[in-house]
């Protein structure tokens, strides 16, 4: 205890008390800075919103050098830093400390390491773990997903270093979008991939800069055996996914239905009818 | 890899954050540091052998100097030495050597490498300190004995006596008496055994008082002076010990102070009287022969005896007759040393006496008695006298000339002594400057720390501090006389006396070459190797002489870069000192300059005399290969460089006749004569960029080897880069008189004072330039060059302020031309006022200027279109006058028809160059028969219908039949179209694809022009049917008809990025309406006007400029600005430009004629506040131009409830125009929402267009 409270004084010796004016100015100045800096790039993101994500982005970096640098000025500032005196007097500190902060430690290097090799940025959909959202913000700790259902996923940020995370958009507004449709074996396959490439190529969610490609593909689905055509096309803008998939599959229905284009249990379903009757 | 990130192990060792990231950010470097294990074995063994050995020296340079003073006796200042060895030359020129290879082992140790490697350059320095420190006191001791050896060596030539083989006469008889005793028969008696005892007592203390006295005699010095030997004067009373006593007063005689001498000579006078008198009285008795009944043994060894003493009366005879000699006095002539050999000559013929009485004796004992023996017997002893006197004679001479040779050979060794010291003397220098340069190297770092911290940093040293430790360092520099050259030319002027002397000694040394051959024996040998050593110590001191004039330039030169050093760090650290020190500097800058310019002259003088000294060693330097090599080297790039410079100055004139053709050809309406007039101006200006690029190049490969040369070209660097920018002005500028091309012409006047104006501030920056280089660069003189410096800025602004009042009245002038609207401020600028105001007047009026060439480049840049014009265009936006509050006063409704439905007149209508491509498409078709099919694309309102026109108009001119039509609303079964199509054709209708292209080829060929067909187009499922089906079947029929169709853009673009369900591959030719300009757009809505009977004012446009200026000029500007607008608000759609143009119209009190007033209209804004499905809406009538409300479900796929309220909404707000059940986005409001939908990122094909 002794030791401890020597050592806590012998620490107090190395706080430069001539300075705390300026760090309080640092303090001030900075977190001011990460308000307006918050601001402007919210701003600019809903204001040229083909940069969206760029900006978003912008704010993440912006934001996680203003955490590292008004501390690290502050502690510049306040701290006398002689070598030898505090190497001696922070040893018996920062062992105990040290245990404390660990996975603090790990998560803060994780977060400089994602920052630099990027494997999402902010506003990117990214899998991870089960879930699948929106990066909403890259903070020094951990990451903060926007789920479908609106549900805010916080993860460390060291958790990202040892699993597979998937971006859907990699940094762009557009994203690759996959719909399936499921017809009856025996459907007029080329008219129904027709209608897929239409409602896909027709709605108000396509990005065309991107081509639209629909794939054919016969595939045994449980017990039965089904003609699956595949819509791969591009959303202008990652936020409407889902509303993308909505729009193309009600047209691919509604066309579907008026040509008679049968799904699969609508045609087995048929099948059994006829051949009941038959019977 | 990952576990190295998350594994507990590393993170478990790891402090916490900010405390790790200053400890890594301290102590990395020191934890990086390696131990230096060498340094701990040499403090340990190797430290202490160095500091005991300096311990050493330092007692025995203690003891040395302590004898000197004569407060020790020689045997503690030179233990190893015994005092008889200081009568020997020999013996002390071998202890020479062994002090100069002392000497050479010491000069070895210091540039050897320490004992254990090194890791640290602090240690390395500390080695090296405390090896040069020991070694120091090592040689202070080493030079103390040599000194005294020397000095030994030259009482020696002074007074041969004193050689030890000299005094063989006055030792042996004692050491004989000493060691009687021993040869003492063994039946011996007592008494004569204790006589025998008695007499080497005496002999002893005898001996111990002429080694004491030869000791002090050899070593005497002031400090150490001979002091009179009382004992020896009692004991001249003493019989027994008299002639010893005497012996040794006489050999002191010539050191005793004169009291002292004065006693000892009458006391040697009374005694030498005393014996004369007695010898002669013997003399003069006739000689008695020896006692007989002594047997022949006997008789032998008295007649040796007799010999014996006789040989040493003779040699006391020499030394007495060589001072009679040195006094100038001659035997029995008068003195002490004349009464002497008198007496010596009396005794030496009484020995003889005796000496003939022993033989006589002898012979009888022998029993010969022959009387012809007896005269060869003294025939022969007489002979054997006479010889032993001339050889005495001859040593005499011999002995003289050798102590000259050891005379001049102690000369040379107390100069080479001197030129070691000297060498010595650098080093020992040199250890100072090295604490010095170290302390300039921490400075220098110091500095680069100030510079590159914050003042807010801890670790920032005090500029203060450093600055005056620096300013210290360099006064110390300046005063150090080893920076003026003093100890180069004193090594120098050294180097030329040693090399005077040692040819001197050289010659002497071939002198004695020929004593040599006279002598044998040890004297030969001794002087063999005086000889052998005063050879090498010449060689030495050649080679010693030679080292130390480098040593010494090395030390200058070191002390010069060190001072650099520490000049520009000071220079450096300037802007950051307080103002108290710049105060404090300031106020010692007289006494500064002062000590500057003291030590300016000695400066200049050594080093002139050192370069004199240079140039005049230049022909022996070429002489060595390297040198030789090095000049070769650099005169070939100077000659290459100088080549070069001369090859291009000739073709100066060549190169501006090239430049200036070209000119011509750029510039077609150039004449020829104006050709040749630019070719004089281009040449100077050419020649003179020649200097400047070929100048350093010449400097560079003359390098330092001839500073003058490098100084005159440098100057002519200055004057090129001059007459340079002056021709350079030539080129560009010229007056009125003289026609040729130029970017300015001036009047005469103006032309005058701007080239004066030019060549002032010309000469001002090539005179402070060079003023800075000689001073500073040259000379050294900092704080004078910065005293210059400071009033040069001061003349700078002078030269402005009278550039300026001498331009004041052209400018007045100008402003004075231009139409400015009256305000206080212009008219105090125009105003011919006071001669004091002129100054300030004509700044005001350089403003003015300024902001009217800004204006004037802004405007040049937006006409040409560059890429920043929307920015130019922005800034003179404001150049318009605006309507009140941004709103103009309507036209009356039908008015505004007249512009927006009227139409444009042949003659005015805008030839749009892409329809060119429809006239090829035609000829080919015709030459070919295949693919008439065309397609012409624009956005709405861009005009497709009037490109059609005249597409029609030129078809027809063909002599085509030409059909025509618009596709009504929108068509939505293939049986409309059908219908349609056939109508326009002039067929029937097809049932299928198939059988309409049947009934299109039975039909005579002719020209269709279609309009619209993309209303047969709809982006929802199954659209697209109808329109792929229209362009098959004209793709069909193309070989047959000619067809010329519109398109709507923006459902071009989308047909053409979905090319798997549309094939718009299909036309040959497609045709994309540009934009118009605003070139175009002007004489568009001046031809609207013109027909709807309106004339156009712009007089209400124009806000009235603060710049002034021909008010036509600025009318058109502002024209140029408005249509500019109009152009960017409209995206060059003339239809959408008409609109907003009509907008901008204002009635005025004549019905005939409208003002031009800018109004809201031409701002085109990102609409805010609009929803995701407005927003859909939107882009849905973008594509399609024009739907109805239920197409626009389809199309969206939004709900008829939303649909309804978007549709509501964007109607309210203007956005929307609603026509039955048909909606469309107004022309008006074109430009912005397809602005706002591409900012919102709802827009993006064809955004590369």
């Amino acid at each position: 205890m002794t030791e401890g409270a020597s050592d806590i004084q012998s620490f107090i010796q190395f706080i430069a008390f001539d300075r705390l004016h300026y760090a309080v100015v640092v303090v001030v100045v900075g977190w001011a800075l990460l308000v307006s800096s918050n601001r402007v790039f919210d701003d600019l993101g809903e204001r040229f919103t083909e940069r969206r994500l760029f900006f978003k982005q912008g704010k993440a970096l912006a934001r996680f050098f203003l955490y590292l640098a008004i501390p690290t000025t502050v502690a510049s500032l306040l701290l006398r830093l002689e070598s030898e005196a505090l190497f001696a007097v922070a040893g018996s500190v920062s062992v105990a400390v040290g245990f404390a902060f660990k996975d603090l430690l790990g998560s803060l290097i994780a977060g400089v390491i994602l920052l630099m090799d990027r494997p999402f940025q902010v506003g990117d959909r990214i899998a991870f773990g089960g879930f699948y959202g929106e990066v909403q913000e890259m903070g020094l700790r951990s990451v903060r997903l926007a789920t479908l259902d609106d549900n805010l996923v916080t993860i460390p940020n060291n958790k990202f270093l040892t699993e597979e995370v998937a971006s859907a958009n990699a940094g762009q507004l557009d994203a690759m979008v996959v719909i399936p449709f499921y017809v009856g074996a025996a459907e007029d396959f080329q008219r129904a991939r027709r209608i897929v490439a239409e409602a896909t190529s027709t709605s108000r969610y396509a990005y065309l800069n991107k081509p639209v490609i629909t794939l054919v593909e016969d595939r045994f689905l449980g017990e039965r055996f089904v003609t699956v055509i595949t819509a791969k096309a591009y959303v202008f803008d990652v936020r409407y996914e889902k509303a993308f998939i909505t729009d193309v599959t009600e047209r691919v229905k509604l066309a579907f239905r008026e040509l008679h284009i049968r799904t699969p249990d609508q045609q087995y379903r048929d099948l059994d009818l006829n051949a009941r009757e038959a019977w | 890899m990952s576990q190295g990130y998350t594994g507990s192990a590393v993170i478990t060792r790891t402090p916490p954050f900010f405390l790790l990231l200053m400890l890594w950010l301290r102590w990395i470097p020191a934890w990086g540091a390696p131990a230096d294990p060498g340094w701990a074995l040499i403090e340990e063994e190797h430290l202490p052998q160095l500091i005991a050995r300096r311990a050493s020296a330092s007692a025995r340079i203690d003891a040395r100097e302590r004898f000197e003073r004569g407060e020790a006796a020689f045997v503690e200042a030179y233990p190893r030495r015994s005092a008889d060895a200081l009568g020997d030359p020999a013996l002390l020129r071998g202890r020479l050597a062994l002090l100069d290879d002392a000497a050479i082992d010491r000069a070895r140790q210091r540039g050897a490498d320490p004992p254990e490697p090194l890791a640290s350059e602090a240690h390395r320095a500390r080695w090296r300190a405390a090896v040069a420190e020991t070694l120091r006191v090592e040689g202070r001791a080493d030079a103390l004995e040599r000194g005294q050896i020397v000095a030994t060596l030259a009482r020696l030539s002074d007074h041969p006596e004193l050689l030890t083989e000299r005094l063989r006469w006055l030792r042996g008889p004692l050491v004989q008496a000493r060691s009687a005793i021993e040869a003492l028969p063994g039946d011996a008696t007592e008494a004569l055994r204790r006589e025998a005892e008695a007499r080497a007592a005496v002999a002893d203390e005898e001996l111990a008082s002429l080694d004491r006295l030869l000791l002090a005699l050899r070593t005497s010095s002031p400090e150490r002076p001979i002091t009179l030997p009382r004992q020896d004067l009692q004991l001249l009373s003493d019989p027994g010990r008299a002639q010893a006593a005497a012996d040794r007063l006489w050999l002191s005689l010539p050191f005793l102070e004169e009291p002292d001498a004065e006693q000892v000579r009458s006391a040697l006078s009374a005694r030498v009287e005393a014996a004369i008198e007695a010898a002669t009285t013997a003399l003069a008795e006739p000689s008695a022969a020896p006692g007989g009944g002594v047997e022949q043994a006997r008789g032998v060894e008295q007649a040796r005896g007799v010999e014996q003493a006789r040989e040493v009366e003779q040699a006391r005879l020499s030394l007495a007759r060589a001072r009679a000699r040195a006094e100038g006095l001659s035997s029995g002539g008068g003195g002490l040393a004349g009464r002497l050999a008198e007496l010596a000559d009396l005794e030496v013929r009484l020995a003889q006496r005796r000496l003939d009485a022993a033989r006589a004796k002898l012979s009888q004992l022998q029993g010969t008695s022959s009387p012809d023996l007896q005269t060869a017997k003294t025939q022969a002893e007489d002979a054997a006298a006479a010889a032993e006197a001339a050889r005495a004679a001859a040593a005499d001479a011999r002995d003289r000339r050798l102590a000259d040779i050891l005379s001049d050979f102690a000369s040379s060794s107390a100069r080479a002594t001197t030129v070691q010291e000297g060498v010595a003397g650098v080093d020992a220098r040199m250890e100072e400057h090295r604490e010095t340069i170290n302390k300039i190297t921490t400075e220098r770092r110091q500095v680069e720390q100030i510079l590159e911290l914050s003042a807010l940093s801890g670790e920032r040293p005090d500029p203060d501090t450093v600055y005056r430790d620096l300013r210290h360092v360099l006064r110390e520099l300046r005063a150090s006389p080893a920076l003026r050259g003093e100890y180069v030319l004193r090594a120098q002027n050294a180097q030329v006396s040693s090399e005077e002397a040692v040819a001197r000694d050289q010659r002497r040394m071939t002198e004695a070459q020929d004593l040599l051959e006279s002598l044998d024996g040890e004297e030969r040998a001794e002087l063999q190797d005086t000889l052998a050593a005063w050879r090498a110590g010449l060689d030495q001191e050649l080679v010693t002489s030679r080292r130390w004039v480098d040593l010494a330039q090395q030390e200058r030169d070191t002390l010069f870069t060190a001072l650099q050093q520490a000049r520009v760090a000071k220079r450096d650290l300037y802007p950051y000192i307080s103002s108290e020190l710049r105060q404090q500097d300031n106020s010692m800058l007289l006494p500064d300059i002062a000590k500057e310019l003291q030590l300016l002259v000695p400066s200049i003088w050594s080093s002139l005399r050192s370069r004199s000294l240079d140039l005049m060693s230049a022909p022996v330097m070429l002489t060595d290969w390297n040198v030789l090599r090095g000049l070769l080297a650099s005169s070939f790039w100077s000659i290459l460089s100088g080549l070069l410079w001369w090859w291009g100055r000739n073709r100066a004139d060549s190169w501006a006749l090239d430049a200036a053709s070209r000119v011509r050809r750029v510039r077609p309406e150039l004449r020829l004569s104006d050709v040749a007039a630019l070719r004089d101006p281009m040449a100077r200006a050419i020649r003179n960029t020649i200097d400047l690029l070929l100048g350093p190049l010449l400097l560079w490969s003359l390098g330092d080897g001839l500073p003058e040369l490098q100084f005159l070209v440098r100057v002519y660097l200055y004057l090129s880069t001059y007459r340079a920018l002056l021709a350079g002005f030539d080129l560009v500028v010229v007056p009125h008189s003289q026609v040729r091309p130029a970017v300015l012409v001036l009047s005469e006047g103006s032309y005058t004072l701007a080239r004066r104006t030019v060549r002032l501030f010309l000469s001002y920056s090539i005179l402070s330039r060079l003023l800075h280089f000689l001073l500073w660069g040259a000379l050294g003189l900092d704080t004078l060059s910065g005293l210059v410096d400071f009033l040069l800025s001061l003349v700078f602004w002078l030269l402005v302020a009278i550039s300026l009042y001498r331009w004041e009245p052209i400018s007045r002038a100008g402003l004075r031309r231009r139409k400015i609207a009256p305000n206080p401020l212009m008219s105090w600028l125009r105003a011919d006022g006071s001669r004091m105001l002129r100054v300030p007047r004509a700044v005001g009026q350089l403003l003015f200027f300024a902001a009217v060439l800004v204006s004037d480049l802004s405007h040049r840049l937006a006409q040409e279109g560059t890429s920043l014009a929307w920015l130019f265009n922005v800034m003179n936006r404001y150049r318009l006058k605006e309507g009140e509050g941004g709103v103009v006063q309507p036209l009356p409704d039908e008015v505004r028809a007249r512009i927006l439905e009227g139409e444009t007149p042949r003659k005015h209508l805008i030839e749009r160059g892409e329809l060119v491509a429809v006239t090829e498409a035609l000829s080919q078709w015709r030459a070919t028969g295949l693919r008439g099919l065309v397609a012409v694309v624009g956005d709405r309102g861009m005009g497709k219908q009037t490109a059609l026109h005249s597409v029609e108009d030129s078809l027809r001119a063909e002599g085509l039949e030409v059909r025509r039509a618009q596709m009504p609303g929108p068509v939505r079964t293939r049986r409309d179209l059908f219908a349609w199509l056939s109508q326009v054709v002039g067929c029937e209708i097809g049932e299928k694809p198939e059988g309409m292209v049947e009934e299109l080829e039975a039909v005579s060929p002719r020209a269709i022009l279609l309009e619209g067909i993309h209303r047969c187009f709809a982006r929802r499922v199954g659209g697209v049917n109808l329109i792929q089906m229209l362009l098959y079947v004209l793709n069909s029929t193309s070989d047959h008809h000619f067809y010329v169709v519109s398109v709507h853009g923006p459902t071009w673009d989308y047909l053409s990025s979905v090319g798997s369900m549309v094939d718009c591959g299909v036309f040959h030719t497609v045709v994309r309406l540009a934009p118009m300009t605003s070139t175009q757009l002007r004489s568009l809505t001046r031809a609207r006007a013109g027909e709807a009977g309106l004339h156009l004012d712009f007089s209400g446009l124009q806000r009235p400029s603060a710049l002034g200026g021909d008010p036509k000029v600025e009318l058109e500007r502002s024209i140029g600005v408005f249509y500019r607008l109009l152009a960017e608000a409209s995206a060059g759609s003339p239809t959408v430009a008409l609109e907003l143009f009509s907008r901008c119209l204002e009635p005025t009190d004549d019905p005939a004629r409208v003002r031009i007033i800018m109004g809201a209209a031409l701002s085109v804004q990102v609409i805010p506040d609009v929803s995701d499905n407005a927003l859909f809406v939107l882009v849905a009538l973008n594509l399609h131009e024009a739907l109805q409300q239920d197409e626009l479900v389809e199309v969206t796929n939004l709900s008829v409830p939303v649909v309804r309220a978007t549709v509501r909404d964007l109607v309210s707000r203007g956005l929307l125009t609603q026509i039955e059940r048909t909606v469309f986005v107004p022309d008006r409001h074109r430009v912005s929402v397809q602005r706002t939908l591409r900012r919102r990122h709802f827009l993006h094909l064809g955004i590369d267009r």
